[in-house]
């Protein structure tokens, strides 16, 4: 049986009185790549929040190599890449100011695979992230987890605001990068037809509860001739 | 520490509430409130209180007789002469508009000049002027542990022999170190300095004047025993009083130019009262005033016996109790309730 | 690890600081000159007679700097963190969140605190040219309280930039303004000499407004 990486028993949340869901469970085990996708409004950055220590949920609890999220050490910290829905990061510092600032942090760093990344930026040394392109934000976010020797990666909408060539981009150093080295990913996205490719396992939430969570290869099988995003549709309903 | 912080706030928000919202109703509900001049007079011997009626001023005594400008001849004295009604004779000797001006005399004291942190810096006068009017002065002296240090302010540089001088003159005198009190007048507006009264720190009086450029000590042992708690310097025309002074046990006192100091029966507390006096040939009218009311004491000058008293306690109107970080009693910023 | 948190800090505040310094320089240079001109045509005697028969210490108009000073240095320091929630990030890196907002705030309590002395020495080495050094103590005295409300200023800014809540925010606010009216409730030279250790400890103890607020923000309150 292989390790969980994440595990959450009988999660429950509510905003006020709208219920987000209750009694969700589901585990991502070492070395998969686990796609939570859903629809806008359908808590998947709700679920990244509590999983990262940032929302206190109203009942349930979530384990990540075996610690509760609510109390992760530093030394467990150091074990997750996070990556922020809409790339956010330090945007007034320049590229090589923020790989010396991360560095200090992470003494797996790995300053090859960050700018090896940022050769194919075309930026000025000395130019702020701030004031580059959606695109190019999404490049340095990518190369900082990359760099960071993660064991487990956790992406909140990755593909916000990209468009398909640095979508594409992403994904492809993503699955290379995980697959290479047996990385645990754990990704949100409600755009679905990049992850066909990227993800091993899917899980598919709709307003309250999780629909499916199941290999991608063994979901698409049994929807012959639909693509990842046809199925999606299908499952959670065309509005 | 979201608990403590939480608690933190309340505490803090709760606080400002007991400060701002007493004050804005005490400040919305407050009403004018005064209370009437009063003088000791030497023509009924007794006090009077001036009030207003139809445009006209009147005194009234205690029996509710109603008088005019003329109770108070030695007040009003310019007025009363301007009217040819200044009388030629008063309590059995004549009187002239000159004499009475030059013995008439007045002094305050505000307990938000004695509650504060005064510097232990004191300007020098030099109290005969060269020309008709007091100069500024040029030096200062410096009130240390180990006795005072002369500084010349133009360069700030001390006054060494100076200094020695001084200091041996007071060591001398009995003077021991360092001054606990120290007070003066230094200011130009005045005919003439009387120095500084200060006490050392057995309580001892003594007295330190610059006349012709050299500093002249003077110890004043009738004071000794008197534990001196304030000191005010008069500078009189008339000469007639050296200083004002508190006693220890809360009397007030006078230190006459010769030296002798005479302790009269009026109780005083300059920390926590406003003092008014007002002095004349005959009378000294004291005034000690408190938020809760007013007494008067007339003494006799010249010997300051007590011949009257009069008290007068004011309405009590309602004040919204709470915090407050200032006082109308002194200069510091304290919390109290 | 530190060096990196406070790296960031710098880069996000050098231009604020290089400011500030330049505005202190400059109030600075203008309040000595605006002195020895007074001295030049009125002599020093002047000052010394100011200074004791009147309630001033003759340094007036830096009085609201300190407390601007910590606002801003706040400002600089905690918008940039909560804009896009980047908190979060700050948060997720490998140090202990209790360490890492105590650095922050060091790093802020400890530049203000370097512009105040900076400034304290500054003021009581030219003044001492020309006045006895307990005239300079009753000067530097006074300016204490207004260090500690650049302090206060910035603590209760920082609490009120993490806050997540904006009805928390406004009560913060609110009552960070009631607090600074009590910094200078008085102008008169060491009117807060006996209160100042007390008010010392409050500003202190307000530390802990960031850290619970660090904890609502975590909890994802709203």
């Amino acid at each position: 049986m292989q390790d969980s990486v994440i595990c959450c028993e009988h999660l429950t949340h509510y905003y006020g009185k709208r219920r987000i869901y209750e009694d969700l469970n589901f585990t991502v085990d070492k070395g998969r790549i686990v796609g939570l996708l859903g629809k806008n409004g359908t808590g998947k950055t709700t679920t990244i929040n509590i999983l990262m220590g940032y929302l206190k949920p109203r009942g349930g609890s979530c384990r990540i190599f075996g610690e509760d999220v609510q109390h992760i050490t530093p030394e467990t910290r150091r074990r997750i890449a996070l990556l922020l829905e809409g790339h956010v990061q330090y945007s007034y510092m320049t590229i090589s100011q923020i790989e010396k600032f991360y560095s200090s942090f992470y003494p797996k760093w790995d300053r090859d695979a960050y700018y090896s990344l940022m050769e194919k930026l075309k930026v000025a040394p000395g130019q702020k992230i701030s004031r580059m392109s959606n695109g190019q934000r999404s490049q340095v976010a990518l190369g900082l987890i990359l760099a960071q020797n993660a064991d487990l990666l956790v992406l909140d909408d990755f593909s916000l605001g990209l468009d398909p060539g640095y979508r594409r981009l992403f994904c492809e150093y993503l699955r290379d990068y995980a697959r290479d080295r047996g990385k645990t990913v754990f990704l949100t996205s409600h755009i679905i037809q990049d992850l066909e490719k990227l993800v091993d396992e899917v899980i598919i939430m709709d307003y309250g509860s999780i629909l499916v969570q199941e290999e991608t290869a063994s979901l698409m099988g049994r929807y012959p001739g639909m693509t990842l995003e046809d199925i999606f549709i299908e499952l959670t309903g065309k509005y | 520490m979201k608990r403590i912080s939480a608690i933190f706030i309340t505490l803090t928000a709760a606080a400002v509430v007991l400060t701002v919202g007493p004050k804005l109703y005490n400040l919305i509900s407050a009403k004018p409130e005064s209370t009437p001049f009063t003088l000791y007079s030497c023509v009924i011997h007794d006090f009077t209180a001036l009030y207003q009626e139809d445009h006209d001023y009147k005194f009234m005594d205690r029996c509710g007789n109603v008088y005019g400008d003329e109770v108070q001849p030695l007040f009003y004295a310019s007025i009363l002469a301007s009217r040819g009604m200044l009388p030629d004779s008063l309590e059995g000797r004549k009187v002239s508009l000159e004499e009475i001006e030059r013995n008439n005399l007045f002094i305050t004291m505000d307990p938000r000049d004695v509650n504060k942190v005064i510097p232990p810096v004191y300007l020098l006068m030099e109290s005969i002027p060269e020309r008709l009017e007091l100069q500024d002065p040029e030096e200062a002296f410096v009130s240390r542990k180990d006795g005072l240090y002369i500084y010349n302010m133009g360069d700030n540089t001390l006054q060494e022999e100076k200094t020695e001088r001084l200091n041996a003159d007071l060591r001398a005198l009995g003077f021991t170190f360092p001054a606990r009190c120290i007070e003066g007048n230094p200011t130009d507006r005045k005919d003439h300095d009387e120095g500084y009264l200060l006490t050392d720190s057995e309580d001892k009086l003594f007295r330190i004047k610059q006349t012709g450029g050299v500093i002249r000590a003077d110890y004043y042992p009738q004071a000794d025993s008197l534990h001196l708690k304030n000191l005010k310097i008069t500078e009189f025309e008339n000469h007639a009083t050296l200083g004002f002074l508190v006693t220890g046990d809360g009397h007030l006192a006078i230190l006459k130019e010769n030296g002798d100091v005479t302790v009269t029966d009026v109780p005083m507390c300059p920390e926590k009262e406003s003092i008014l006096i007002i002095g004349d040939m005959f009378y000294y009218t004291v005034e000690t005033s408190t938020p809760e009311g007013e007494n008067y004491f007339a003494l006799k000058t010249g010997t300051f016996e007590l011949v009257d008293t009069l008290s007068r306690t004011y309405e009590k109107s309602f004040s919204m109790p709470g915090i407050s970080f200032t006082s109308p009693l002194h200069s510091y910023v304290k919390p109290h309730f | 690890m530190f060096k990196a948190i406070i790296y960031k800090e710098w880069l996000k505040t050098r231009w604020l600081i290089a400011g500030i310094a330049a505005v202190g320089a400059g109030m600075l240079f203008y309040s000595f000159l605006n002195l020895a001109k007074v001295v030049e045509f009125r002599g020093a005697e002047i000052l010394w007679s100011t200074l004791i028969a009147k309630d001033t210490v003759l340094l007036e108009l830096f009085r609201y700097v300190p407390a601007a000073a910590g606002v801003l240095l706040a400002l600089a320091q905690f918008l940039p963190e909560v804009q896009m929630k980047r908190l979060k990030l700050t948060l997720h890196l490998p140090v202990k969140e209790s360490v890492m907002t105590g650095c922050i705030t060091c790093y802020g309590l400890v530049v203000l605190t370097a512009f105040c002395a900076i400034h304290a020495l500054v003021c009581a080495v030219l003044l001492g040219r020309w006045i006895p050094a307990e005239l300079v103590s009753r000067i530097t005295s006074t300016m204490l309280v207004w260090y500690l409300a650049g302090w206060a200023a910035y603590l209760w800014t920082c609490a009120i930039c993490i806050e997540p809540t904006w009805r928390l925010r406004i009560v913060l606010a609110a009552l960070l303004a009631a607090l600074m009216g009590l910094f200078f409730l008085s102008p008169v030279p060491e009117a807060y000499n006996g209160f100042l250790p007390w008010l010392a400890l409050y500003t202190l103890a307000s530390a802990m407004l960031i850290f619970g607020g660090i904890e609502r923000f975590k909890e994802g309150v709203q």
